[in-house]
Order: C-alpha cells, then structure tokens, then sequence
C-alpha cells in the first residue's frame, strides 16, 4: 500500500470522524502525525479536551462532566501511590513508609503534565467541591474556572494535613485495637470509600462526592480487613499501611466504578 | 433511456449518472435522490435526458453508493438538527450499514469521499463512525500503521508532545 487512503480525506470529514472520540482517543490521535496534531487543536474539541474557559451562559442546559484524570485519585489503597508525587511536588513532602510503600519519588513533576492546565470539569465551572463523607478534601473557587491543577494542590494539602484524632479513636474502637495501635490517615478515613457519585451540580457549583458502602457491605469488609490486619500484625510496623489493603480493594469493587480497572 | 417513456410523473422516473470512467448508471429517482447534490442537479435542471455528470466518482465507487441508496431509498429525511447533534451521541450503526461497510480500506475511504462530495449524509455517517471505530482504544504508531500515515514529528517535537501527554497516553 503505497499511499495512505485515510489521508485524502478532507479535513472537515477528519473533523466529522474525530467528534465522536473520547477524551483519551482525541489525546492520542494528536500525536500521529502534524496534520492530526493540527486537527485536535480546533476549537470543535475544547469541550471534549475540558480547555473550554467559556463558562456557559445559559444556566438551564448545562451538564457538567468530570475530567477523567480525577478518577485516578480515589480513595483506596492505590491512592498512596498517586498522592504521593503530589505531595512530594506540590508540599515538598517527605514521603514517609506510610505514603511510600518503599517506591522511588517519580522523576517527573505530574504538575508539569499539560492535563493539569486543563479544566477540572467541562465546561469549566467557578467552584468545585470534592467531599467524603464529612470531609472536604477540596473547595476551591476560580472566576476564570478551576483547573485539575488547583484541584489536586487541594488534595495534596488536605493530605498533608494531620488527620483528626477523633477518626484514629473510631477506628482503633471499631477493629478493637489497642489504644497505641498506630493507624494511618487512609485507614482512619477510607475504609468507607467505594468510589465516586455521579456529579452533583448547580450554575457553576460542582460537587464530586464520594459513594460510601452500605453497612452489610462494611461488615463483610471488616471481617475481611480484619483478616488481613490480623495476619500481618506480627510485622514490622514500616510496611503495615501498605500492605493492609489490596485484598479490600480488589474484593470491594466488584460491580462497582470501573475507575480501577484501568489501573 | 427507452424505459422513460410514459413515467414522467415523479419519483418514477429513471436517472442516468455517468462516473468519472465513463460509465453510466440508470437509476430510480427515489435512489438518486438520497443525494443531495444529485437532487439540487435535477431541480435545477428539471427533467431532461442527460447523463448527470459525476466527475469525482468512479464506477465501482457508484456501484456499491448505489447500493446503499436503494436500500435505504425508503429512509425519511433526517432532521437538520438531529443531523448534527443526535447522530454523534452513538456510535451504533444498523446491522446492515455494518455489513455493507465491510470493505478494503480504499474502498471505505472512497466510499466517506463520495458521500461527502454527493452530500449523502447518513451515508457519510455510517463511514465515519466506521473510521471512528478503528480508532479508538489504539496508541498513535497503531494508528499509523493501520492506515499507512508516517510519522513526520521531528525526534524533538514528538518528546515535547509526548511530554505533554504524558499521564493521558497509557490509558
């Protein structure tokens, strides 16, 4: 095949073809040769690629979607692998076992990824909320709309925060720990998580709540959990928070979000 | 042309469309009509024994367009607004566009370049979200290999477009 057919079409058909692409694909398709660099940076996908600044005039359609790259920062196990770059680039943090898990720090800064420039929401929105349960893991407000960057600063700096004593004290009470049985901060707030709810919206006003499990899904979890972290107790207490829940985490989910099957 | 004869009230009557190669097809009006550009043609013209002249189409290329038009020659005319919005929310395309649109790749390519120059728009349709199809889920050199596209990024552009990619590209 001597020539490529694909290139004879027009750039309007090209632009027709595109539209019905992801986030992800159009992402790719930039890179396969200039023309289709050229191609994506029409306006046509600002949306699609959440660079529209443009808030919506209108106030009665507007849908709001979530950018996919917040989906890598749940709020499992895994989590400790993703937020700690974060922290490590946005707080200089010096990532503890808790984080580290024993990883080398990445070499290159997520905060330099051009999807951090791009809008945490499409279109843009004013104020972005993400909450779990009774926290707030994120508020911020930006006139010209908030990007994933200012999002993920948010997480960083609420992870970086020390976690409230009254949550260490529940979930020692709810596992029957010893009262100087160290427990991290995901332990103390995560062991509810099962993922994110659909967005919640208003005019500009945009919540990403976390989806808690029911209660006989907890109980079942905390027999699980405790199995786990009975079994490791012996161990040194380094490794601990680490290696606590993998077994919750691919069990847990079944059915659930499919954020973490990509992973 | 002697089937013309006493059917010269509307939609029975024939069309006669001659191909870049030279070749002439005698089609029912209601077919010819899917396109629009051969629909303008006629009103235009009004009803005469020409050949329609189409420069840009090929004679194998007409052949299988034809083919959709008789099929889908009974279709209601679509919307102008559900042209545009509605038809790329889904990527579904009916059991028999999909057979039909099961062709070599020049073919499908010349297939979107006919419906695109005739105006047949579902038609363009069904051969853009078949080239959409192919696409999605692929990393770059995949695409550039299935349809023969070379890379001509130079090594220091395709790092920094990398670069900025970087997070979006794996998953």
């Amino acid at each position: 095949m001597p020539d490529s057919f694909a290139l004879l079409l027009p750039s309007e058909v090209w632009l027709a073809i595109l539209d019905s692409l992801t986030y992800m694909d159009l992402r790719r398709a930039r890179r396969i040769n200039k023309r289709f660099y050229r191609l994506v940076q029409d306006p046509k996908f600002d949306l699609a690629l959440f660079r529209k600044s443009l808030v919506p005039a209108s106030e009665s359609e507007i849908e709001y979607k979530l950018h996919p790259v917040l989906n890598e920062f749940g709020l499992t196990d895994r989590m400790t692998n993703t937020m700690a770059p974060l922290l490590h680039w946005h707080r200089e943090w010096i990532v503890s076992d808790e984080w580290h898990g024993g990883r080398t720090v990445p070499s290159s800064n997520f905060f330099d990824f051009l999807v951090c420039d791009e809008f945490v929401t499409a279109p843009a929105c004013t104020h972005f909320r993400v909450l779990y349960d009774q926290h707030v893991l994120a508020d911020v407000v930006d006139g010209r709309g908030v990007t994933v960057r200012q999002v993920l600063f948010a997480y960083a700096d609420f992870w970086a925060k020390p976690v409230d004593p009254r949550w260490e004290d529940q979930y020692r009470r709810q596992r029957d720990l010893p009262d100087n049985e160290f427990v991290s901060k995901s332990e103390a707030l995560l062991i509810s998580f099962s993922g994110w709810r659909p967005l919640k919206y208003s005019y500009n006003d945009v919540r990403l709540e976390a989806r808690l499990f029911t209660d006989g899904l907890r109980e079942e979890l905390d027999a699980l959990f405790n199995r786990v972290r009975g079994s490791r107790i012996p161990q040194s207490s380094g490794s601990r928070s680490t290696a606590a829940s993998p077994g919750l985490d691919s069990d847990s989910t079944e059915g659930d979000e499919s954020d973490e099957d990509e992973w | 042309m002697s089937a013309r004869g006493e059917a010269e009230q509307g939609s029975e009557t024939n069309v006669t469309l001659q191909t870049s190669d030279d070749e002439q097809f005698k089609v029912d009006r209601d077919v010819a009509n899917r396109s629009v550009l051969i629909r303008n043609m006629l009103e235009d013209v009004g009803e005469s024994e020409q050949a329609i002249p189409l420069p840009n189409v090929s004679a194998n290329v007409l052949k299988k367009v034809l083919e959709w038009c008789e099929h889908h020659k009974k279709d209601p005319e679509p919307l102008a607004e559900d042209l545009d919005d509605n038809r790329r929310k889904t990527t579904e395309i009916s059991d028999w566009d999909a057979k039909f649109i099961q062709v070599d790749q020049e073919m499908l390519f010349e297939i979107i370049l006919a419906a695109n120059y005739l105006d047949i728009k579902p038609l363009l349709d069904v051969g853009c979200k078949t080239v959409a199809n192919m696409i999605k889920g692929k990393q770059p050199e995949e695409i550039r290999k299935l349809f023969n596209i070379v890379n001509d990024f130079t090594p220091e552009e395709e790092a920094q477009i990398k670069k900025e990619n970087e997070w979006a590209e794996d998953r």
